[in-house]
């Protein structure tokens, strides 16, 4: 299984899975859980391994496994 | 003083201050005859902490069988009428906006997570489906949260686990300011240190209410060093919290007060609009403790403030528009900052105009609640 490994390819990832509609919600959820950004993430956290896995385990908590 | 309406789509609301047991016969009679002889399906009470809950909660149940009643302490009350720090402000929603909904009340004191985990399972159990499987529509949550241990996150974080796509919409319960015990209840049931959680259904159109007066400064802050159990800021961009914080803000760490705080809370950006984190007061060991969390890592703008009155009017007025014209109810959820800033300015029946011609209740909070913990924001639910 291909792992993410930066934040645009999570973004990428969960639109296609949930469209847009619900990507907006989940974003900005994610955001305030973790001060990650998936509509613009910061040029810091863009391929930071730890804020990749904060949001993937904040979607996973929320039920979206990417 | 209290304040009916007329109309099969349309909420009751009430005010009443006083003897309990005299509250309660008003509001009762009050809220009956605004529902015109309709069933209420949610009663909302919101009660000045010199109330004993117990002498409110189990006789406004009793006189709403048909209803879930559900209220909490407070900061202060309001109506589309009123404005009072010594009373009880109530809504009833009748059963023509919303058709069914399920309660439960949640014991915070040992794990908030989990323990609101179990509050929504015993709410799907009554509703008989999933939250998660509810359209967001048509359904949305009211929450009411203890005010004084710091577990709105935590309540908010579960909730959004268990349905993401859902609006909860609530506010912390709050003591008059004593900062020392709040409650809330669902029916006769009170709790010290729990939370109030209602799922509706509706017949109609909602939108959710959230506005604050807050705009950014574009001079954006760090977290480099963070104590969530505390909500404590020890460190911003490596500096001491008071340090940078009061450089961004053109003050002196020494002159940092609450005047200064309520001026320039921080503001976490989400889709351009601030989540607002309120300072609270430097700490003994060198930090800033905030009203709730901000995380390590986190980058958030200083925001400098407007003018709540005419910032209020402007986002109901978007709101009703997005409603088509008419808003026949409402929720709402006030941080006591607001109150005290309201207060000082003397704009407080000012604020409460804004909503003349709108049936609705609401209270001064130590927290507000959508997708996540916040302060110094209005947020609320209304109703076409």
């Amino acid at each position: 299984m291909h792992s993410l490994q930066d934040l645009d390819e999570v973004a990428t990832n969960l639109q296609t899975s949930v469209g847009p509609a619900v990507f907006g919600p989940l974003a900005s959820r994610v955001l305030l859980r973790t001060g990650v950004s998936l509509r613009k993430p910061r040029p810091d956290q863009v391929a930071d391994p730890v804020a990749v896995a904060k949001v993937i385990a904040a979607l996973a908590d929320m039920g979206y496994r990417i | 003083m209290s304040t009916t309406t007329r109309s099969l789509r349309t909420a009751a609301r009430a005010q009443a201050s006083g003897q309990a047991n005299d509250v309660v016969a008003t509001l009762g009679a009050t809220l009956r005859a605004g529902l015109a002889g309709g069933p209420a399906a949610v009663v909302l009470f919101f009660a000045s902490s010199s109330y004993d809950p117990d002498d409110l909660a189990g006789p406004l149940a009793s006189a709403f069988p048909e209803a879930v009643v559900m209220g909490c302490s407070t900061a202060g009350e309001f109506t589309d009428s009123v404005w009072a720090k010594d009373g009880v402000s109530a809504v009833a929603l009748p059963t023509s906006i919303v058709s069914r909904c399920a309660a439960a009340l949640v014991d915070l004191s040992t794990d908030p997570v989990a323990a609101t985990a179990d509050g929504v399972r015993v709410i799907e159990g009554q509703l008989g489906v999933a939250l998660r499987e509810l359209d967001p529509a048509r359904h949305l949550g009211l929450v009411l949260i203890d005010g004084v241990h710091g577990a709105e996150e935590a309540v908010n974080e579960a909730l959004g686990n268990a349905a993401p796509l859902l609006d909860v919409v609530g506010g912390s319960a709050g003591d008059d300011l004593a900062f020392t015990e709040t409650w809330v209840s669902v029916g006769g049931q009170v709790s010290r240190r729990g939370a109030a959680l209602v799922v509706c259904e509706t017949t109609g159109p909602f939108t959710v209410l959230k506005t604050c007066t807050f705009a950014s400064t574009a001079t954006t802050l760090r977290v480099t060093r963070a104590d969530l159990a505390t909500r404590t800021v020890y460190e911003f961009d490596g500096r001491p919290a008071p340090e940078a914080y009061a450089e961004a803000v053109g003050a002196r760490p020494g002159d940092l007060d609450s005047s200064i705080f309520m001026a320039h809370p921080l503001g976490l950006m989400v889709d351009g609009a601030p989540f607002i984190r309120s300072p609270q007061a430097v700490t003994a060991d060198g930090g800033i403790r905030f009203y709730c969390q901000i995380l390590d890592g986190m980058e958030v703008e200083v925001m400098q403030s407007g003018d709540i009155v005419s910032e209020t009017a402007a986002a109901l007025a978007d709101a009703t528009e997005t409603l088509g014209g008419t808003v026949n109810a409402g929720v709402l959820f006030n941080c006591i900052l607001r109150r005290l800033e309201l207060d000082a300015k003397g704009q407080t029946q000012a604020f409460v105009d804004t909503f003349t011609g709108v049936p609705l209740a609401g209270f001064h909070t130590y927290g507000e609640s959508w997708l996540g913990h916040m302060n110094q924001t209005l947020t609320g639910v209304l109703f076409a």
